[in-house]
């Protein structure tokens, strides 16, 4: 198995930034609620510091010619993104967007959640990419779950999943389809469960 | 005493309490099969119940679900290495490559003898110590429990495989993790971004599926094949019952040193049933012969944690009957069942002109809903360990469902759902550049119990609490499971060195 060196020591510094910045953020907080993040943000700052140099200087390379074939699995194409990411969190230093009527988000914090996703897909596209389709199906369900509710949008997903992914034949994805349907109405009633709301609830509609 | 214990028993096979029993061990079993729905969602289904009932019929519908929720909640974690619940985290790390050799009968016929073992010795052990448990209870301060969630947090060091500091970052990662939200000593959101869902911070189920469910099944899912490895050889059932009620008479001094260590886990209260499968793994990992298997399917690691996570029930029930206090959230609705029942948690729960005949009743339906909870297992043995054989792009959309189902039952907030993918994706990430997992979750597991307790130990004792004999007794006990999992991995490191080496001799 490859070790993917280049991906470790983007990983590793996405770390040291998560544990220098919750130690920076932790001063912020009172004297009895800041004692404990820090401790704990040090460590791990200083632990991924010494991980990060052992492992730069003694981990066995990436075949280089391998990287050299593609642009986003080079060095370069993380340079470019954590580049990208700093510049423009310097230059939104302090500002806001308001969302939801009233609420303000910091810029800065809006720009390093694309980055951390960018990022995230960026290691993914290089470490596993055959799992891409699946993540996407697994979007494409929760997208679902936010237009039409969990149970419709879980007897789709089965169906639609075990069709096209699975090779099923379509009755019997259909089947099965049908049967989560009624697993999760049921088990809504039995276990007094409740589901995330939706735009719409066609089961409402259905007087269920 | 022991005529309340034959009375107990007298009404526990009377048929209505009987039938009332097992509707609850039908429940706990549900429960502990679903990922993600705990102690907590299987005694809050059963509360409308007990209205109008008395005690001797509602104790045995409650107990009979809360004891058998950790023997059941096995299936999940060998079959798709996701914890059914919390007590059955440490099982995945020898259960589920079990089952990826073809083993998952014999790992769940393990597992359920040794889980109904442990839950019989820890109901034998709280009664033999009920009338010494309260002064065991007390001497419990801040500064052990403390020392406990160390010693907890030394297992990150036994876990950590081959690559200890990884292991360390991965633990304090959880400890990070753990801080956000509410500060347990003042009024202050950590780490929370304005967001109210993570005010209360992240729960435990959406953590752990996240982190080793999904994946789990991402990697199947680009793999192609089922849990059970290509070229691997399914057993005949008998045969893997045979083999795993052997494997557990065989080690039975480690089922009976777990299920002890459970019990004694359990009625601490402040740490519950989270931590001591992860502590009873980290110790028997340390202290039988030939560990260097532990991790790669060593039967040892699924009797070991599956012993003591049935015995803590019986413990846990210590501090909530004496002192009213419960040890996790079970525990918690339990209490408030025994309130609804007019039962008042105190000093008269141990006299006899008291509650006592209601204390052993509790302690004979543990005994006697474990029997009957391993013996439904055992049954449902062979149509479940047939899920491993199933190819992963069909068994994979119902386990998503049921994933995100027991994951959103959490809080039941749309951050359930998002944290859960989020989670998934960075710890399949954090898997594939080969830092451990199971570091992290003990960290966060962890984190509010250190926070707090050293918090409380030094608001109340400045640095003098290190001086308390508990506190150097479980400190000493720290630094020797600390060094010796270092050891371990050390010897287990340089023996697949060697293996390696002299494969590549023969090859050459």
């Amino acid at each position: 198995m490859r070790e993917h060196k280049l991906e470790n020591i983007v990983f590793l510094t996405a770390l040291l930034g998560i544990f220098g910045w919750a130690s920076v953020t932790s001063w912020g907080f009172s004297d009895q609620a800041q004692t404990y993040p820090r401790l704990v943000s040090y460590g791990g700052f200083i632990l991924c510091a010494i991980e990060l140099v052992v492992y730069t200087l003694t981990a066995k390379g990436d075949d280089l010619k391998d990287q050299a074939k593609s642009f986003f699995a080079s060095p370069l194409a993380y340079i470019l993104l954590f580049a990208v990411y700093i510049v423009a969190a310097y230059l939104t230093m302090g500002e806001t967007i308001t969302y939801n009527e009233d609420k303000l988000l910091p810029i800065p914090t809006a720009i390093s959640m694309v980055f951390a996703l960018l990022l995230t897909l960026l290691i993914v596209y290089n470490v596993g990419r055959s799992i891409l389709p699946f993540v996407l199906y697994l979007l494409l369900y929760y997208v679902l779950i936010y237009f039409i509710g969990m149970v419709i949008a879980s007897a789709i997903f089965v169906f639609l999943f075990l069709l096209f992914i699975g090779k099923m034949k379509w009755y019997l994805a259909l089947l099965s389809g049908i049967l989560v349907l009624f697993f999760l109405i049921n088990l809504e009633d039995i276990m007094s469960l409740r589901w995330p709301d939706s735009i719409i609830d066609p089961l409402e509609m259905l007087g269920f | 005493m022991w005529q309340f214990v034959l009375e107990a028993f007298a009404i526990i096979f009377t048929p209505t309490t009987l039938g009332v029993m097992l509707l609850g061990v039908g429940v706990g079993m549900t429960v502990g099969i679903l990922p993600g729905l705990g102690g907590t969602v299987g005694m809050s289904l059963l509360i409308p119940f007990i209205f109008g009932m008395d005690a001797e019929t509602a104790i045995p519908l409650m107990i009979g679900a809360a004891a058998v929720i950790h023997t059941a909640d096995t299936f999940p974690s060998v079959l798709l290495g996701v914890p059914g619940s919390s007590g059955s985290q440490a099982t995945i790390m020898d259960g589920y490559p079990l089952a990826r050799r073809g083993e998952a009968a014999r790992a769940l016929a393990a597992s359920f003898f040794s889980s109904m073992f442990g839950g019989l010795i820890g109901a034998c052990t709280l009664l033999l110590i009920l009338p010494i448990a309260r002064p065991l209870v007390l001497a419990f301060g801040s500064p052990e429990l403390l020392m406990l969630a160390i010693l907890g947090l030394s297992m990150v060091a036994i876990l950590a495989g081959k690559r200890p500091l990884r292991g360390l970052i991965s633990g304090v990662l959880g400890l990070l993790i753990g801080a956000v939200g509410a500060a347990p000593t003042s009024p202050v959101y950590r780490y929370t971004f304005e967001t109210l869902y993570l005010f209360d911070g992240l729960k435990l189920a959406v953590l752990a599926l996240g982190l080793f469910a999904l994946p789990e099944i991402l990697d199947l899912l680009a793999s192609g094949t089922s849990i059970v490895r290509e070229g691997a050889q399914q057993k005949n059932i008998v045969a893997s019952w045979k083999q795993g009620f052997q494997d557990v008479v065989r080690n039975r001094f480690l089922v009976f040193r777990s299920a002890a260590l459970g019990v004694m886990v359990g009625f601490i209260p402040g740490l519950g049933g989270a931590v001591v499968d992860w502590i009873s793994y980290g110790i028997a990992r340390q202290t039988v012969k030939n560990p260097e298997g532990f991790g790669q399917g060593d039967i040892r690691g699924v009797i070991a944690p599956e012993s003591s996570n049935n015995a803590k029930e019986g413990g846990a029930l210590i501090p909530t009957l004496l002192f009213g206090i419960p040890g996790s959230g079970g525990t918690a609705v339990l209490l408030g069942a025994f309130i609804l029942l007019g039962l008042q948690p105190g000093p008269s729960m141990l006299k006899e002109t008291g509650n006592l005949n209601i204390t052993i009743l509790i302690i004979v339906t543990l005994a006697v809903a474990n029997v009957f909870g391993t013996t439904a297992c055992l049954l449902l043995t062979n149509v479940v360990s047939r899920l491993a054989t199933v190819k992963a792009s069909r068994l994979a959309p119902f386990v998503i469902v049921i994933m995100l189902t027991g994951a959103y039952q959490s809080t039941r907030h749309w951050g359930d759902l998002l944290a859960f993918v989020v989670i998934g994706l960075f710890g399949w990430m954090m898997r594939k550049l080969k830092f451990p997992l199971p570091p992290m979750l003990i960290g966060f597991v962890l984190s509010v119990g250190v926070e707090r307790y050293l918090w409380l130990s030094t608001a109340r004792y400045e640095w003098e609490w290190l001086t308390r004999p508990g506190v150097m007794i479980l400190a000493v006990i720290t630094v020797v499971l600390t060094v010796g999992g270092f050891r371990v991995n050390q010897r287990t490191s340089r023996n697949a060195q060697q293996i390696q080496q002299e494969i590549s001799n023969e090859g050459a």
